[in-house]
């Protein structure tokens, strides 16, 4: 990953996060430069199995969730994502308001903090957990796949690059199989995007 | 002596407000009250290829805020800060009444400046409620290939005031879209607004807040492919 132009995923982005303010245009070698980095930060997590996302979701409720709900209140980010996620993918007829509501949230701090309040108020500084980052991602991925809605696809890629600052934390199969959907995702819209408008 | 059109306008040391002044003053509309905002941040200088472009589209990018004022002989109030709810700056808008004064940066008014006998009218590089937010002229081009500009009554809200009027662009054919697209689409919108007297027709359409996108700032990825979508051949 060395002579890249593409920055926006380097350094500790949860301690310094990105504000993506006036960026510089350099020319079409940044959009190589930028699925480079990606293909980079994927083959760090090569080495763990490959889920599919169903099964994905399958373990992540009989494991991680069954345990937090019994302890934790409807406040916990996690499980908040993880309903929104199995709402989604099961098309299920919900009010999807706490999807945009999360993606101002994230826009606004580049952080998703660990627990919130009623009204979305963080309630918790904890903001490292890997897994809320990948949830709203993979949210993200399924909005823009459904909606062609930019906003979605602009949101990925920020929280993209926050997950790559983060690729080392990522310890299993699980969140690194999830990393692998948001991120091949992303860069599939991406090259759709470019073959069409450039 | 000219007749008073009925509105001031505040200035920022940025492009925007260069472009503002600039096409104001070659369309001979003179406002009736300037306010400078000028934070002496030192002036960006800029390559012969921007310089020629900004030309071509209306204004000298290369010209200082300040001294267009002052080659023109403008009688301004300039303030040492670039803040819209500075208390300074509402003390004078108090005493200096207009019904309208064009707000060229950004941030959202609060309840104090809001609250004065005064409309700020607001110049979005988006047609809401479609493209309200950050950035909205970058989405659209993606979208659509072109983009547009909605002059509004700033209210509380992000981008919902009621609209005056409203114009769309073709996207340009040069890559500078954040130092001469963004500000010559939205000086333009202005002059027409002016000269066209809309505010004093008072012909404003409401919004509905609920409806329409809000769009946050553009990830340099989309970035890219916006302006690489202006400067590629069809």
């Amino acid at each position: 990953m060395v002579n890249s132009s593409y920055t926006y995923s380097d350094g500790n982005l949860l301690k310094n996060p990105q504000k993506y303010q006036m960026t510089p245009f350099l020319d079409k070698n940044f959009l190589d430069d930028y699925q480079r980095t990606r293909i980079n930060y994927l083959e760090k997590i090569s080495k763990f199995e490959k889920i599919e996302l169903e099964k994905i979701i399958h373990n992540i409720n009989q494991k991680d969730m069954q345990d937090d709900r019994s302890n934790k209140f409807d406040s916990v980010t996690s499980i908040m994502l993880f309903d929104v996620l199995t709402a989604l993918i099961n098309d299920e007829n919900n009010n999807f308001d706490i999807i945009d509501k999360f993606i101002k949230k994230f826009e606004t701090k580049k952080l998703i903090f660990s627990k919130y309040n009623d009204n979305l108020q963080p309630i918790s500084n904890e903001c490292s957990e890997i897994r809320n980052y990948l949830l709203l991602a993979t949210i993200c991925v399924f909005k823009f796949k459904n909606s062609k809605n930019l906003k979605y696809l602009n949101t990925l890629l920020k929280i993209n690059d926050t997950i790559c600052s983060q690729i080392n934390s990522i310890d299993n199969s699980i969140d690194a199989s999830l990393c692998n959907i948001v991120i091949t995702n992303e860069q599939n819209f991406i090259t759709d995007l470019i073959q069409k408008k450039c | 002596m000219l007749d008073k059109l009925g509105f001031g306008i505040i200035l920022t040391p940025d492009n925007r407000s260069k472009a503002y002044i600039q096409k104001l003053l070659s369309s001979h509309i003179f406002p009736d009250v300037i306010v400078f905002m000028n934070n002496n941040i030192p002036e960006k200088t800029y390559s012969d290829e921007i310089i020629e472009i900004s030309r071509k589209n209306g204004f000298d990018i290369s010209k200082s805020v300040k001294n267009v004022l002052n080659e023109n002989n403008f009688t301004y109030t300039e303030f040492d800060f670039v803040d819209i709810n500075h208390p300074e700056l509402i003390n004078f808008i108090k005493k200096n009444r207009e019904e309208y004064y064009i707000f060229t940066g950004g941030g959202i008014l609060k309840n104090e400046i809001l609250n004065l006998d005064v409309k700020f009218v607001h110049l979005h590089p988006g047609l809401v409620p479609k493209y309200r937010g950050s950035t909205c002229f970058y989405y659209s081009i993606v979208n659509e290939g072109s983009a547009g500009v909605t002059a509004f009554i700033m209210d509380k809200g992000l981008d919902t005031g009621d609209i005056v009027y409203q114009k769309i662009f073709e996207k340009p054919r040069h890559k500078f879209l954040d130092e001469i697209y963004d500000p010559y689409i939205r000086s333009e919108t202005l002059v027409d607004v002016i000269s066209q007297n809309l505010l004093n027709k008072q012909n404003f359409k409401k919004q509905n807040s609920r409806e329409g996108e809000t769009y946050f700032i553009i990830h340099p990825v989309l970035k890219h492919i916006a302006i690489l979508s202006c400067i590629t051949n069809d």
